[in-house]
Order: structure tokens, then sequence, then C-alpha cells
């Protein structure tokens, strides 16, 4: 039995969501039906563990170039998270998108996302990995502009695309090197390999800021804050807890390499900033959707770190527990936006002291964010501290956990704290709430992880400090105080402006298309002058033209006096030399 | 065992006969003789495949001057004549949408595939230049009788670039014949033969030739003309000059670094004017608004690139030059017939104009992102394989300056997403169709976007022609 087969069923119901007309409400129970056999099917696979599997796709002068899964642990660590999110978000999504001439084209985008998430997943080599990191790039690309009578979510997925394709071809550049140096496209292989020169540690430097680009780091995080024009289940599962983390992953994955090559301070200093960068934007924004991506750009930078130090464990258990929580708070995101009439700005909306029956899961939630004792979300923020060897960075991480204690409460105590009259929304479908319920079982749940993942990835566990979790749990209350005095109690938010780095970034980001623009206008003037000399060159030689044909008039003296001059030139010419 | 490629010439030859002496109009026509093609290359292919080689076919010509006509299918022929007859067959059929002057078009197409066959099948530098003129003329009349409005210019300028490309072509071969020592111009025995040329003027036959395949490749400082000729040319015109003729200039240029020994000495210089060419092509096509006039300048950026992996000398460069040449082939045409069809039905091809075009014609759409996704090199479209080969091979020769054309890539890349986003995809506005597409458009799409998609899928058929 081929791993790869998991993507099948996802594949089918994509093919069925892009074919069936007529029957839109059929298409949604289809793609759930099959991305739930595909869940199955992961399982299968994790109970039975086949080894590497690899299809001859052609030949590269002698090497064959394979389709290669493998189901190492940490592979399949990452497909059961994406096969488990998969039907929790598609049963959102029956909830949240509504409209029937939606249907086909949402679940086959949803789909092909998630098949290719898969296949990236249990990749094994360089080009099986590079097949569906593309896709998922596309597949964003695609969910993100999905309303596109929106021009913003014209303009937010053209700017995701273009920071992703950045990103794809500084991958492309290092696979290039990294298959020359070493000759194979294994991950495993090169993960583990020596030394070999100064164009691979360019290539590990190709591939550490390709990574940046997927995971949204800084200086191209900003395409993950404009994402969120997409729907919010696409929010919820690609720019969250899945598609975003594949940057990581990669890293993750050739981190030994990356490590002999002494680049983990690359890792560090970007995702300190990044993480810094995403605290205060969280802090600072409105948007309700944009702060949970802030977030998520917070939560990767603080993986990048982990890895910086070489801590496979504390950045996987991270990696782990944050797909839960941040896919929670997503769909609570979603559920108050649909119970608000698609409201987005936070001070406008009312929150979950309205809707009773989604206090609980986001608290939850949100308390795991921020770092209380017995959530999932503490042990992953504990791993990573303990993780850190340099104070400086380490202090910098404890400002770090007690602005995400604010920011988070903050998203949720400004809605909350709201007592307007109860007008007649629209009903929140129930098919809403059940993934929010179950995502936040799996939040308590998660803590486990902490405790099985060093066995599970046979990498040494960190030995518990103590000091470094009451640190820990005491910026998550002091933060949640802040947050609770500042904004339940009274209104601080203009004061924020100062730390909305935002419009700063896209001013950058605008500065640089003008400067190529610039250059380019310059290019193409210098080409068309030159285009114009040649032609005036062409025009002067038919000038030249012109004038000799006068002297072909006819008139046989002329001719003569011609024929007798260049007979004495050409004798003398031959006497001479 | 029948000589294949004289009879498959000499079927295009009477086909042509036919459709140009027959007072009514058999539109059919060229699409029967590109379809003969597409199934002798792959008859061919097999043959090859199964063998190991295909015989050559040998004919006298001019016995005097010791000049046989001489076909020769080796395995990066029939890789380039598989492309030439799916481009063909896909420009037969649905790359005149107007309908208009359907008669000539089609004879110039049928004459169009002669000089293909000829050329990419050429055993002898003679032959190869016959038909390579025999292109031009094709060329010239589809720019000139049926172009736009400021076609006449446009085409004496073609002409006046190719002119004197021929020229240059003619006289290296003269050089070339005169002084090799046994007088012949076999491509096969030339590369043995070239090394005892006095070496000054083995430089000038190689400058001579380079200048002439130059024209056709598309490389700075003589890419000018083909804009123009784009932008004037009819879909079909455009489909052809961009698929295949410019193939016509990829493939001479392999076959000079076959036979010209001396050309490793310069493969540096002419690798860095390609780089460079990419980079500039690139940054001019982001200032142009005129959707054929973009898809112009990226042929001239993937067509630098080929010329960089040529210039490599690797095995794995080469066949990915040669596999390039499919994918741009494919890939360009089919963004040629998109344009020409959008033209058709909004009337207008100026991109800050053409709005929501997914709402008219969705197959336009899917059909223009495929040939965009594969030109960025895309996995599961030959693009990718395409990315692989080359940048794998020029980089074991030029190290990292090898991937400064990934820039011109992602700059192109870019601007096709930009492109995509606001003209197609984002259906707010939309501009006012004039027409439908007809089935026989939508026919043309599915052969060229499948033929992307199946080969980027299964490229092993191919690599195996190529020999790697």
């Amino acid at each position: 039995m081929l791993a790869i087969f998991v993507i099948v069923p996802l594949l089918i119901g994509a093919a069925i969501s892009a074919i069936l007309k007529g029957y839109e409400k059929l298409i949604s129970k289809i793609a759930l039906a099959m991305s739930l056999v595909s869940m199955l099917f992961a399982f299968y696979l994790f109970a039975l563990s086949p080894g590497n599997q690899n299809i001859p796709w052609f030949t590269l002068s002698g090497y064959i170039v394979h389709i290669s899964t493998t189901l190492a642990p940490l592979h399949i660590l990452l497909l059961l998270i994406v096969a488990i999110i998969t039907p929790l978000v598609m049963l959102y999504s029956i909830g949240y998108m509504r409209l029937p001439s939606e249907q086909g084209r949402f679940y086959f985008e949803l789909s092909i996302f998630s098949a290719a998430m898969m296949l990236f997943s249990i990749a094994s080599n360089l080009i099986t990995m590079f097949i569906g990191w593309e896709l998922l790039g596309l597949t964003s690309y695609l969910l993100i502009g999905f309303w596109n009578r929106k021009e913003n979510a014209m303009k937010a997925s053209l700017k995701a695309i273009s920071t992703i394709l950045i990103g794809d071809i500084l991958v492309l550049m290092g696979i290039v090197i990294l298959w020359t140096a070493y000759g194979t496209f294994n991950i495993a292989y090169i993960a583990g390999a020596a030394h070999k020169g100064i164009a691979v540690e360019y290539a590990l430097i190709f591939i550490i800021f390709g990574a940046f680009t997927k995971s949204a780091q800084f200086p191209f995080h900003e395409w993950l804050a404009d994402a969120m024009e997409g729907p919010t289940p696409v929010s919820a599962f690609l720019h969250s807890s899945t598609m975003v983390k594949a940057g990581v992953f990669l890293i993750a994955l050739i981190l030994p390499l990356i490590m002999s090559y002494n680049l983990g301070y690359i890792l560090i200093i970007i995702g300190v900033i990044t993480a810094l960068v995403g605290a205060l934007n969280a802090l600072s924004e409105t948007h309700i959707k944009r702060i949970l991506a802030y977030s998520t750009i917070e939560d990767m930078g603080l993986m990048f770190v982990a890895l910086g130090f070489n801590s496979l464990f504390a950045a996987i258990a991270l990696f782990f527990v944050q797909t839960f929580y941040k896919a929670e708070l997503f769909m609570s995101a979603g559920y108050m936006m649909k119970a608000n009439n698609d409201e987005e700005n936070i001070n406008s909306i009312y929150g979950p002291g309205r809707f009773k029956e989604l206090m609980i899961p986001t608290i939850i939630a949100a308390a795991s964010l921020a770092g209380i004792i017995p959530l999932s979300g503490f042990f992953g923020k504990a791993a990573v501290d303990s993780a850190v060897s340099n104070v400086y960075v380490y202090a910098m991480l404890v400002a770090i956990d007690l602005l995400s204690a604010a920011y988070i409460f903050r998203w949720m105590f400004i809605p909350l704290k709201k007592n307007g009259p109860r007008t007649s929304y629209e009903r929140v479908p129930r098919e809403m709430l059940i993934p929010i319920y179950i995502l936040a079982i799996m939040i308590v749940g998660a803590s486990v992880i902490y405790f099985m993942l060093p066995s599970y990835l046979g990498v040494a566990p960190i030995s518990a400090n103590y000091i470094h979790d009451a640190i820990l749990l005491a910026s998550a209350i002091i933060g949640i105080a802040v947050a609770y005095f500042s904004f339940y109690k009274s209104t601080a938010t203009k004061s924020l402006n100062i730390i909305y780095t935002r419009r700063i970034t896209n001013n950058f980001y605008a500065l640089i298309v003008t400067l190529f623009t610039h250059i380019a206008g310059a290019v193409e003037k210098i080409d068309s002058a030159l285009y114009g000399f040649i032609k005036d060159g062409s025009i002067g030689i038919r000038y030249i033209g012109s004038r000799l044909s006068l002297i072909e008039n006819g008139k046989i003296d002329y001719y003569l006096i011609a024929f007798i001059t260049g007979l004495t030139v050409i004798i003398v010419v031959f006497m001479v030399f | 065992m029948i000589p294949i490629i004289l009879f498959l010439i000499a079927l295009c030859a009477i086909l042509m006969i036919i459709n140009a002496l027959m007072k009514s109009n058999f539109r059919l026509l060229p699409a029967i003789s590109a379809l003969a093609g597409l199934l002798v290359s792959i008859y061919a292919a097999i043959v090859y495949l199964y063998s190991g080689s295909v015989p050559v076919e040998n004919f006298a010509y001019i016995p005097y001057l010791n000049i046989p006509l001489s076909f020769n299918l080796s395995g990066i022929s029939i890789v380039l004549l598989i492309m030439s007859s799916i481009v063909l067959l896909a420009a037969s059929i649905a790359g005149n949408p107007e309908r208009e002057h359907t008669k000539l078009s089609g004879t110039m197409i049928l004459l169009f595939q002669i000089a293909s066959i000829g050329l990419f099948s050429a055993n002898n530098l003679f032959v190869f230049f016959i038909f390579w003129d025999i292109g031009v003329i094709a060329m010239f009349v589809m720019i000139n009788v049926l172009g736009s409005a400021n076609r006449r210019s446009a085409s004496i300028n073609f002409l006046v670039y190719e002119i004197f490309a021929s020229s240059m072509l003619l006289l290296a071969i003269i050089l070339l014949y005169t002084y090799t020592p046994t007088h012949t111009l076999q491509i096969g025995s030339i590369a043995s033969l070239a090394s005892q040329i006095p070496p000054r003027i083995q430089l000038y036959i190689f400058i001579l030739f380079f200048v002439a395949f130059m024209t056709n490749i598309l490389i700075y400082p003589m890419h000018f003309w083909l804009p123009d000729a784009h932008a004037e040319a009819s879909t079909q015109g455009s489909m052809l000059l961009s698929g295949i003729l410019t193939k016509f200039g990829g493939y001479g240029m392999f076959l000079l670094f076959l036979m010209m020994p001396i050309a490793r000495e310069y493969a540096y210089i002419i690798a860095a004017l390609a780089i460079f060419s990419s980079i500039w092509g690139a940054l001019i096509l982001i200032r142009q608004t005129d959707i054929k006039r973009i898809v112009a300048y990226s042929t001239i950026v993937e067509m630098a690139i080929i010329l960089m992996a040529i210039s490599s000398y690797s095995n794995i460069g080469e066949a990915g030059a040669i596999f390039g040449m499919l994918s741009h082939g494919l890939t360009v045409s089919l963004m040629f017939l998109t344009a020409g069809t959008i033209k058709y039905i909004f009337s207008e091809r100026n991109t800050t104009r053409l709005r929501g075009i997914l709402l008219s014609t969705p197959a336009s759409t899917y059909a223009f992102i495929i040939a965009a996704l594969s030109m960025i090199g895309f996995p599961l479209t030959t693009g990718f394989i395409t990315d692989i080969l080359i940048f794998i091979g020029s980089f074991q020769a030029f190290g990292l300056y090898a991937l400064i054309p990934l820039i011109a890539i992602l700059i192109v890349g870019i601007f096709m997403y930009a492109l995509i986003s606001k003209s197609f995809l984002y259906v707010k506005e939309s501009s006012d169709a004039g027409a439908y597409i007809g089935k026989r458009e939508t026919l043309g799409y599915y052969i060229i976007a499948g033929a992307i998609i199946l080969i980027g899928i299964v490229p092993l058929i191919i690599i195996n022609l190529l020999g790697l």
C-alpha cells in the first residue's frame, strides 16, 4: 500500500466538486466525507507506518528522480495534524459558506490544498516536497482571492503570491545547489551530510529565506495579515495551522545541516524580530482576524527561534499545540463575524457575552495562547523558553509572552464588554459550533504531546526549568491583568497606534515596487533608443542609396567617364601594389 | 523502410498545393497534415526508443557539390518535431477565431510545416538553410498579409532582420564548405572536421553562425524585431513565430555548439550575454500593457535562459535546453492563442482596460493560467522539468551566476500573477464581450494545455528521447 494514496480521496473530492453542477448542496458533504476517508487512511498509516516508498519519475543523467514518501515521526506528525484539521474545517465551512454558487470552487480549492499539504508532509525528497510546496502557494493565492468581487481580496492574494513566489524561486535555487553538491534530493541524507563548500551555505541561506516567505517572517510577513481577506475557514486552515508552517517544517527537516554551517543565528535574529513585530501589531490592530494573523506571525517567529537554538523538540512542541488553539481562535472569530453580519472591527463586534455557547471554548483557546498552565499552549511556550540559552533573547521572549497574553485577551475583552440591545442578527449555523468544541477539547488534550514527543521523535527532552515556567506563567497573568484593566475596565486603544508598523511595511513594499518600475522604465528607454538608432541607421542607408541612384541617370557619356575613371584607378592600384 | 520525413514533406506539399489551387476552402487540411506530422513523429519516437536510431534518409540533390538531401532524426529532432506538430495542430484548428483569410493562412501554415519538418530533421547544413528560408517566407506572408494595422512596417522590419540572419548563415555555410578538407556540409561529420580548419577562420564561421542564430533565438541586441512582429501578426502567425520560428534559432544554436569546438572557449561570454538578455527582457516586459507584447517579451526571457543552458556544455543542461524549447513552444503558443482569442472577444489588447475575463470566457482564463504556471516553472507542467534540468546543468558549468536568470523568471512570474489577478480573476468590473469563442478555440486550448500537463507529469518519454 503506497502512502501517497492518502491524498487520493481528497483529489477525488476535488474532482467531484469541480464537475458536479446542479447539486451544490451535496458538494460540501462529499468533500467532508472524502476528507474523513483521508483522515482514516492517515491513522492507518500512523498505525502501520510503512517505510520509505519511491515511485520513479524521470532520470537526471543517470540519477533517477523519484516521487518519494516517508513516514518518519516528524512527517507523520504533520500528516496527522493536516488530516485531523481538514474534516473540522470542512464541517465548519458547511456552516460558513452558504451560497450555492460558491460551493464547487471552494471545496475544489480546499481539497486540492489539503492534498498538497499532505503530499508536502510525507515527502522525503526535495522534488516531491517542492511539488507540494508550490501547490500550497497556488491554492493559497486562489483561496485568499476567493471572493473575486472584493478589490482588497484581489490585492491581498497578489501580495501573498508575490511574496511566496520569491520563496519558491529561492527554494528552487537551494534545491539546484544541493543536488549538485550531494548528488541526491533525499532530505534525510542531505540533512545529515557533511560540509561541502561555500555553495551549500548559499543554498541553505536561500532555503532559509524561502521558508521565511512561506512562514511569514520579517520582512516578508505582511502578506499573512492581508490574507485575512479570504474566507474564515481558509484563515483557520491555511493561514494559521497548516500552510504557513511549511517553512518551519522544511527548516526543521534540514536543521542538522544548518547547524553544522552555524546558520542558526539567522533563524534567531529574524525569529525574534518577527515575534516582536507580530506581538506589537496584534496589540494595536483592530481587525478581528488580523490580530490573530499577527499572532500567527509571532508564533512562527518563536518556532524559528527554537530551531535557531537547535531545539527540534521545542519547535515541534509549539508547532503541534499552536495548530489547535489558533484554529479554534479563528473559528471563534468567524463565528463572531457571522453573528455580527460580517463586521470585522473588534470595536463594533458583540462578543461571546451575546452567545454564551462560544464563551468556554474561546476562553480555553485564548488562555492556551496566553500560556496558562494546564492548557497545551503553556507547554509549547515553556518548551521554547527553556530552549533559549541566550539571556537577551530570553528577556525578549518573556516580553513577547507578556504581550501575547495582553493582545489575546484584548481581542476577547473588547467584544465581550459591549452590552448593547440585542438586535436581530443572523442565526449562526450549528455546523460551525461543533468543530469549535472538538478543537477546545483537543487544546486541553494536546498537552500530552509535551511528554510524548521526546521519545517519539527520539530527541532529548528538555529538563523542566521551573523558574522559566514560573516566569512564563507570571508574565501571562500580568498580561491578562493588563488587558483586563486597560481594555475591559477602560479604553486604551488610541494610544496604541505608535506600535502599529503595518503601514511602514506596506510603504516599504511599495517602495521596492516603485524602484523596480523605475529601473524597468530606464531600461525600456535605453532599449527603445537603441532600436531608434538602428532604425535611423537604416533610414540613413536608404538616403545614401537614393543619392547614389542619381548617378544612374542613363546618360552614356557619364557612364563612359565613370568607366574610364574606374579603369584608371584599378590600373594605378595594380601598378603601385 | 519508407523515408518518413520525405514522405511527410511531400504530403504537406501536396496538401498545400491542393489548398492553394482548389476553389473551395478545405479548412481542415492543415490540421490533417499537422496530425499526420504528430503521428509520424510519435512513430519515429517509438522506433528511436526501441532501436536506438531512426534510419538516415539520403537522396542525391547536388551531387556535383557533394550536397545530398539528407535527413536524420535524432532524439532531439523528434522532440522538436513533436512540439512543432502539436503547435501547428492547435494553430490550424484554433488560431483563427476571426475566420479571415482562411485559405491563405492554411496554405502558409502548411508551408511553415514543411519548413519546420525539414529544418528539425536536416542532416545537412545546406538543407537546413533551405528550410530556414522557407520558414522565413511563410512567416513574412503571415505578418504582411494576415496581420493587423501596422503589419507592413512590422513585416518589413522582420524581413530585414531575417535577411540579415540568412545572409550571415549562408556566408558561414559557404566558408565552412570551403575550408573543410573534404568539402562536406553533413552536420554529423563537421564536428570532427572543424578542428582542422584554421582557428581564425573557425572564429569567423562561429561568429557568423552565432549572429544568424542569435537573431532568431532573440538575444540582446538582436531582439528588436520580435515585439513589433508579434503585435501585428495574426494569432496563428504569433503562435508559429514564437512557438516554432524561435526554435529554429535555438536548434541552430544547439547544432553550432555541437559542430564547432571553438564554441567552448566562448561559452562564458555567451552565457553572460544570455543572462544579461534574460534580465533585460524581463525588465522591459513589466512596462508593457499590450498583452501580445507581454508574451513576446516573455519569449525573449525564456529563449535567453535556453541559450544559457545550451552554452553550459553539460548533458543535463543541453537536455534541459531541448526540453525547454519543447516546453516554451507549447507554453508560448498557448499564451498567444489565448491572447488572440481575447483580442477577438473583447476587441482589446490593452491589459489596463481588460477586466473580468473570467466572466466572459472561463476557458481562456484557465488556459492562460496554465500557460503562465508553466512559464514560471510550476511542478506538474513542462516548465518545472525544464527549470530543474536547465538550472542544474548551468549551475554545474557557471556556478551561482547561472541562477541569476531565476530572478528574471521571478519578475515575469510576479507580473503574470498580477496580470491574472487584475485582468482575469477579478470580476467586479468586466470588459464588454463582443463575441463568443467557438468549440474550435476550446479544442485548441485542450490540445496544448493537455500536452503541457501530460508531458509535465510524464516527462520520462521525452527525457529518454533526449538520452538523459
